[in-house]
């Protein structure tokens, strides 16, 4: 009933327009793992939540972002906190549809459609658990391809929709709003919403970068919800195969393109180094080449895996994905679980082509992470390497 | 002089230990009584050594039997949930990730009530004692004697529910009571099953560590007794008896502990075989290497840290087959192998009459197998090697050889020489590695918690982090002068400022043996 007053189609059905099965969103929760190149949460306990949803007798309708109607109103929804305190704290739908209401109310816009602000970890989930409880649709769609630790890293921001006005909502029922003067650079929004959560204890939602669907056509990027459950599904296959970690990235570069995932390292963790700077949980890990050839990796990360690097040489930098996983299990070993002695394949995965020009570079290449090193594509820093 | 002993679903094995000698050892089967199995095994190792029961300093024990209890679903209770959380975590019902069959023997007797704490380990949300009350007379009148306490951040700070435990006991008579800060670290859902789990098993951990109890008193043993837990460090029979959770992954640890222990060796792989299967290990330092995955108990999941155990379908009962090719196991004839075994008289082909056939053994009555045709028995015994091999191959971190130790009664089932592997060893007394892992077993103390380096200082943090955990060590019994530090862990929280990083201090040292009255309460608070 929604659909038909904002997408094109008109009919109550979207042609792209489809519901989620419990199992689809344990895939799409395993798949946000990997997307989440270390980082973005554990989406465990959002996807349970919202498999109680549907088991429940709700329902999430998923809509592509083409059959959005231009003048449609998009919302992004997301969890601001920290995942230590996701541990504890779980979800609460609650507060997530007050967040919305109250965004409607302050500023008399009636949101039609939500959408993930990143598909790695939990925020791919945040959004369809609210969507199961407000009757909403989901777009497949966001703005990341994987998760980033700042708000103004969105694909959004790189198309001109802006953060603000924003509002923020705890479990509490704590409400701040936040608007920006002219002229003020969006780093603020993300500076502003940082600090009003530290107050609310490291974990509200966040209701954000309102678009149309005009808008959203340019500044999405489409299909990653769709995306994360052929990578969640991808990851069950290949779990049973003989070489799992050969046979995932088989299926990734037939589910995307060639060569878009590239099975970049097998190591053992022999060294890691952790420290926390302004909020963030910076650090290492090395890696030495399980098959006794002496070489040693480095995986750089900044609540994400950043910089990867093979004998000191770069091999895959951010905007690009690192993913780490178990060589077995093929689990997504996120940056807090690594631990000394596991056994680890190396993925990089190609990030979205939006990110790899030289505007977006600036907002999430490795020097906004404060790295020197200057960005290059995956495919050519790791020549010939697919069938590592 | 000290025992240990091992009750396991197969055997109860007892060993009596001088100091770092093994004196006597003994063998016997589980009884269905679990006390009399123990008084056999103990008993017999009394009566070859000729020791007298009063010369025991203490008995530790190590068992599977929590474990196995919530794993087939055996003995369990109903349970009230009470999760002090509102208005948090109302997304995240209790019980959503159980199994169904666990979850109906469980009941539907939670409660969401308010209270919590944030990060730091203030108050976020103040107790609601009526609503604590009012769920207290409803599980009276529900008939539900066992209740599983959990709270946000409880692990920060214990108090709310502790202040719920003593509102439970006043409103329930006689309720057993089991606080997720007890149990688990940081995660609030999985720290919340590890009650619960515990609590399911509160009236079978009364009968069981009862049976101990009874056991050692019939024997005349009245020094103390401990039983291992996870870690492999032990813990009282009271604290057992109220919180046996605590000890659902000794088993594995005992055995590499042991195994480690009778070797010499501290860098090795482990295999542990037994009746019906075979857990492979790795021991790093001569302690297990931990898992890095979190712990599927029974289907339920939980935040233990566990050895890192790869489990295999092959022990000294599994069954033999002659098809199209020979398979060994997975299915075991279990206890039942002294019965059914063919060098026992029975009708069953298991491993142990293709070891006996190989003359690697000799049980039982090994004329009983002498006619199974040579090509079959080599066939039977190269599946075999191949199985282990295939773990020993899983588990390790690296292509270096390591020696592998084997250890377990099915220790027998393995003699030639394992590819990738520098040495296959068989210590002495490998039979009963887990009830030395046991007499072995170190008292640990342990802290968990969120510190802000910013303005305490990392060192200092780290500093008073180690006192604590050495101070818990003592205070739970250990040796002062024999407590190390045996683990170390920061991890910084992402997102939370002021340089807030959860500490995580293990500290281990030997039983004080020379108190006339050791005293192991560990860290629980009574």
């Amino acid at each position: 009933m929604i659909l038909s007053t904002i997408t094109k189609t008109g009919d109550g059905v979207a042609a792209n327009a489809w519901s989620l099965s419990a199992q689809d969103v344990a895939e799409i929760a395993l798949g946000a793992t990997l997307l989440g190149a270390g980082g973005g949460g554990d989406p465990y306990l959002s996807q349970l939540a919202v498999r109680h949803c549907l088991q429940s007798g709700q329902s999430v309708e998923v809509i592509a972002p083409e059959d959005l109607a231009d003048d449609a109103c998009i919302a992004c929804l997301a969890g601001f906190g920290a995942p230590t305190v996701e541990a504890e704290k779980m979800q609460s739908s609650a507060a997530m549809v007050y967040a919305l209401r109250a965004y409607e109310s302050r500023f008399g816009r009636r949101i039609d459609a939500l959408i993930a602000a990143e598909m790695g970890g939990g925020n791919a989930i945040v959004p369809l658990l609210a969507a199961a409880e407000t009757g909403l649709p989901v777009i497949d769609g966001d703005g990341m391809g994987r998760a980033f630790p700042e708000l103004q890293m969105t694909s959004y921001h790189l198309n001109g929709v802006s953060a603000t006005p924003f509002v923020l909502a705890d479990d509490h029922l704590n409400v701040v709003t936040c608007e920006l003067g002219a002229g003020a650079p969006e780093k603020m929004a993300e500076a502003f919403a940082r600090s009003a959560t530290i107050e609310m204890g490291m974990q509200a939602y966040i209701v954000c970068y309102l678009m149309t669907g005009a808008q959203a056509k340019r500044a999405v990027l489409a299909h990653t919800l769709t995306l994360s459950r052929v990578v969640g599904r991808a990851i069950a296959a290949a779990r049973s195969d003989g070489d799992p970690v050969r046979r995932l990235v088989h299926l990734l570069n037939n589910a995307m393109q060639s060569q878009a995932a590239i099975h970049l390292f097998d190591g053992k963790v022999t060294d890691l180094w952790r420290s926390t700077e302004k909020g963030f949980a910076k650090g290492w890990c090395q890696l030495e080449d399980l098959k006794g050839s002496g070489a040693t990796a480095r995986a750089q990360f900044q609540n994400e895996y950043l910089l990867f690097s093979i004998d000191g040489v770069s091999r895959a930098m951010t905007p690009d994905l690192i993913c780490l996983l178990d060589r077995e299990t093929l689990q997504p070993i996120p940056t807090p679980d690594v631990r000394y002695g596991q056994r680890l394949a190396v993925l990089g995965i190609a990030c979205h082509a939006q990110f790899r020009n030289a505007a977006a570079l600036q907002v999430v290449g490795p020097q906004a992470f404060g790295f020197d090193e200057v960005y290059q594509p995956l495919q050519q820093l790791a020549p010939g390497s697919g069938s590592r | 002089m000290r025992i240990g002993v091992d009750v396991g679903g197969t055997n109860t094995d007892a060993v009596l230990m001088n100091g770092r000698r093994v004196v006597a050892l003994c063998k016997q089967p589980t009884s269905e009584n679990i006390s009399d199995g123990i008084v056999a095994a103990i008993g017999a190792v009394l009566a070859q050594s000729g020791v007298a029961p009063q010369c025991i300093r203490c008995t530790m024990i190590g068992t599977t039997q929590f474990t196995n209890a919530f794993v087939e679903r055996r003995g369990m209770q109903p349970v009230g949930v009470i999760r002090i959380a509102l208005p948090s975590t109302t997304a995240v019902p209790p019980l959503l990730d159980w199994p169904a069959d666990a979850r109906e023997t469980i009941g539907d007797h939670c409660y969401l009530v308010g209270g919590g704490y944030r990060y730091d380990g203030r108050v976020d949300s103040h107790l609601d004692e009526g609503a604590l009350r009012t769920a207290a007379r409803a599980l009276c009148r529900a008939g539900v004697s066992s209740v599983a306490i959990s709270c946000v951040f409880s692990p920060l700070n214990a108090e709310m529910e502790q202040r719920a435990q003593a509102i439970m006991r006043s409103e329930i008579p006689g309720a057993a009571i089991s606080l997720s800060s007890q149990i688990g670290s940081i995660g609030l859902l999985a720290r919340e099953n590890a009650a619960v789990m515990n609590a399911s098993l509160a009236a079978l951990s009364q009968r069981i560590v009862r049976s101990f109890r009874d056991a050692l008193r019939r024997l005349d043993i009245d020094s103390p007794f401990y039983i291992s837990q996870n870690d492999g460090t032990l813990l009282g029979a009271d604290d057992v008896e109220r919180y046996p959770v605590l000890t659902f992954a000794s088993g594995p640890t005992n055995s590499m502990r042991g195994a480690a222990y009778l070797s010499g060796i501290d860098q090795a792989i482990v295999a542990d075989i037994g009746g019906t299967t075979t857990d492979i290990g790795m021991l790093v330092n001569g302690f297990p290497r931990e898992s890095a995955m979190t712990a599927d108990i029974g289907g339920v999941r939980t935040n233990f840290r566990m050895p890192d155990v790869l489990a295999l379908g092959l022990g000294g009962g599994s069954r033999v087959r002659n098809g199209r090719l020979v398979t060994v196991g997975p299915d075991s004839v279990g206890y039942r192998l002294t019965q059914d075994a063919q060098v026992f008289g029975g009708e069953t082909l298991t491993a142990s009459d293709i070891a006996c056939a190989a003359g690697y053994v000799e049980l039982g009555d090994c004329r009983r197998v002498a006619d199974l045709p040579a090509k079959f028995v080599s066939d039977a015994v190269a599946e075999i090697h191949a199985q282990i091999a295939e773990g020993v191959d899983k588990i390790r971190t690296s292509a270096t050889p390591l020696p592998l130790i084997l250890v377990g009664g099915g220790s027998v089932l393995v003699r030639d020489p394992i590819p990738g592997v520098a040495q296959v060893i068989t210590p002495e007394h490998a039979a009963v590695a887990n009830a030395i892992g046991a007499a072995i077993a170190q008292v640990g103390g342990e802290i968990d918690r969120v510190y802000a380096y910013d303005t305490e200082g990392r060192d200092a943090v780290l500093a008073a982090a180690r006192q604590t955990a050495r101070d818990r060590a003592v205070a739970a019994g250990a040796e002062p002068d024999s407590v190390e530090i045996v683990d170390i862990e920061e991890l910084p929280l992402a997102y939370v400022p002021g340089g807030a990083v959860r500490v995580r201090v293990k500290a281990a040292g030997d039983l004080a043996l020379d108190n006339a009255e050791p005293v192991v309460n560990s860290n629980i608070q009574r």
